[in-house]
């Protein structure tokens, strides 16, 4: 019944060591902080944590694994993140939204029992027009469509309030983040000709174009209906932009030419949590640049260092 | 010339490929064979050079092998999801002048509007031959390439190997099925104890089958009569 947590444990120490335990910290100061905020915080960052939850089980790719070799296999996952959610939720007993602490425990519980796949599949030949030979934009699009368009008119709708709209893009965002957890095969990974740090800057400059065509529309709006927000708005963006580069950074960094999919599901949620818990920044900027480095020297086994 | 010097690579300090030394000739068709676990597929990853040696060096016409160059067509290979096979193509720049792609797809009965992930395993071996041939690389290895094909997308790969050789292209070929090399290859090389043990030219693949098998099939016939 424990077995998978012992593999999360050593999971654990292997991607961050003693960090883990500062970072555990952090988030529990910071929950108790953001949730005794004054505002409606809460309630936005109960929404975010459960979505955080529920993105990772989505994206996880050993649950075939653990479905076939586990026992109670549901309740073991269940159980990991009953047990991971509570540096977040036990501080909130402490605060105005103590009961917040059993809408976490509740909506986590069903993330296990989630498994939303559609049996359909739509070609929409406008994307391979619109994003011509970006296989991971073609790909990512395909697969999260409708989604996109929901947070993105959700977004655009609720652009004059405040927050509102940026958690809408947040989540967007988020989704987009998502379409760089597959691997291409080392075949199209050469097909680029590129060098390794010609590749991830392309990447990088190719995904910020696409983030400010659908970010900046919305961040103008909301910062002239609320002007106070302008800098704020500012540093949601460059924020995202520092995860996005991360999240290619945390690929090729582990990129092996015979594996499908990377998963730094752990170190990108430290990330994320980054854009809530402005303490967490200078960790998001030394993630990335650990992983800028060890992407590079790893591409490098694939990719030609000079042109 | 393609010349390996030195060259050892182990894993997880486990040596895999051991004091290798030997010359290929370039624009000539090479057969591997060895037995299951001998390091063919380690061969060629060190070769396109996606693992890093613990010593020697590869020279391709006296100059170090770029990878641009390598066109790696391996046993078991993995696609993008939700892509079509057109759209998988396209990311591949057409570097080989002569490249037609809607002939290649004809002759290898892909239908290239189909998502990948509903292709057959023999289907997308297809498909990433094809996505090789549109560039024009120098050297091409084929890892295992005949596993999994139809009996007339195997003439066809077969013909394709000749032509490329014809193009002056290098070619390298591991297989479990022996026989399609002994028609296509100029040397067949016997890769054993971590080590290239013997090159064979056409006039001597006779001995070949005996002294790569020999000796597993006699084992294999001993413990089977105990066994059975």
């Amino acid at each position: 019944m424990t077995q998978l947590l012992k593999i999360r444990f050593f999971q654990l120490k292997r991607d961050l060591g003693f960090l883990f335990f500062v970072i555990i910290a952090l988030a529990s100061c910071i929950s108790f902080l953001v949730f005794n905020h004054q505002k409606q915080v809460g309630f936005y960052a109960a929404g975010i944590v459960v979505y955080l939850f529920y993105n990772f089980h989505k994206n996880r790719r050993d649950i075939a694994f653990v479905a076939k070799h586990l026992e109670k296999a549901q309740s073991q996952i269940l159980a990991g993140y009953q047990l991971f959610l509570l540096p977040v939720s036990i501080p909130c007993l402490f605060t105005n939204y103590w009961y917040c602490f059993f809408i976490l425990h509740l909506f986590v519980c069903i993330v296990p029992f989630l498994n939303i796949k559609s049996k359909y599949s739509f070609k929409f030949s406008f994307i391979t027009s619109f994003f011509k030979d970006d296989y991971i934009f073609i790909s990512g699009v395909r697969r999260n469509l409708v989604l996109l368009i929901i947070l993105f008119l959700l977004a655009l709708a609720l652009s004059p309030l405040k927050l509102f709209p940026l958690v809408a893009l947040f989540l967007f965002n988020n989704v987009m983040f998502s379409f760089y957890e597959a691997n291409e095969s080392v075949q199209m990974l050469q097909a680029s000709q590129q060098t390794p740090k010609q590749l991830m800057a392309s990447l990088l400059n190719s995904g910020v174009k696409k983030m400010v065509l659908i970010n900046f529309p919305i961040l103008l709006i909301n910062s002239i209906f609320n002007p106070d927000l302008w800098m704020f708005n500012m540093y949601f963006f460059v924020y995202n932009v520092l995860i996005l580069a991360s999240v290619i950074a945390l690929k090729y960094e582990s990129y092996q030419f015979k594996t499908s999919s990377s998963n730094h599901q752990i170190k990108l949620i430290v990330m994320i949590l980054g854009l809530f818990i402005p303490y967490l920044f200078p960790l998001a900027i030394i993630f990335y640049a650990q992983s800028r480095a060890g992407a590079i020297k790893n591409l490098s086994h694939y990719l030609d260092v000079v042109n | 010339m393609l010349l390996i010097k030195d060259l050892s690579f182990s894993y997880n300090e486990e040596p895999v490929l051991k004091d290798m030394n030997i010359s290929f000739e370039t624009n000539r068709i090479h057969g591997i064979v060895g037995l299951n676990g001998s390091g063919k597929t380690t061969f060629f990853n060190v070769l396109a050079g996606f693992l890093a040696l613990d010593n020697g060096t590869i020279l391709f016409n006296n100059a170090e092998v770029l990878k641009k160059d390598i066109a790696y067509i391996d046993a078991e290979s993995f696609f993008y999801p939700k892509l079509t096979a057109a759209e998988f193509l396209s990311v591949f720049p057409k570097t080989n002048s002569n490249f037609n792609e809607t002939e290649l797809a004809h002759i290898f009965n892909l239908p290239l509007d189909e998502f990948i992930e509903n292709y057959s395993t023999g289907m997308k071996k297809k498909l990433l031959i094809i996505s090789q041939l549109k560039q024009d690389k120098q050297l091409f290895i084929f890892d295992e390439p005949f596993n999994g094909l139809d009996i007339e997308s195997n003439k066809s790969l077969q013909y394709i190997i000749e032509l490329l050789n014809k193009k002056g292209k290098t070619i390298f070929i591991a297989s479990h099925i022996i026989e399609p090399l002994f028609g296509l290859c100029h040397q067949i090389h016997h890769l054993k104890n971590k080590n290239f043990a013997k090159s064979y030219l056409p006039n001597e693949y006779e001995l070949l089958n005996n002294e790569v098998f020999g000796e597993f099939d006699e084992h294999l016939k001993n413990t089977l009569s105990k066994s059975l």
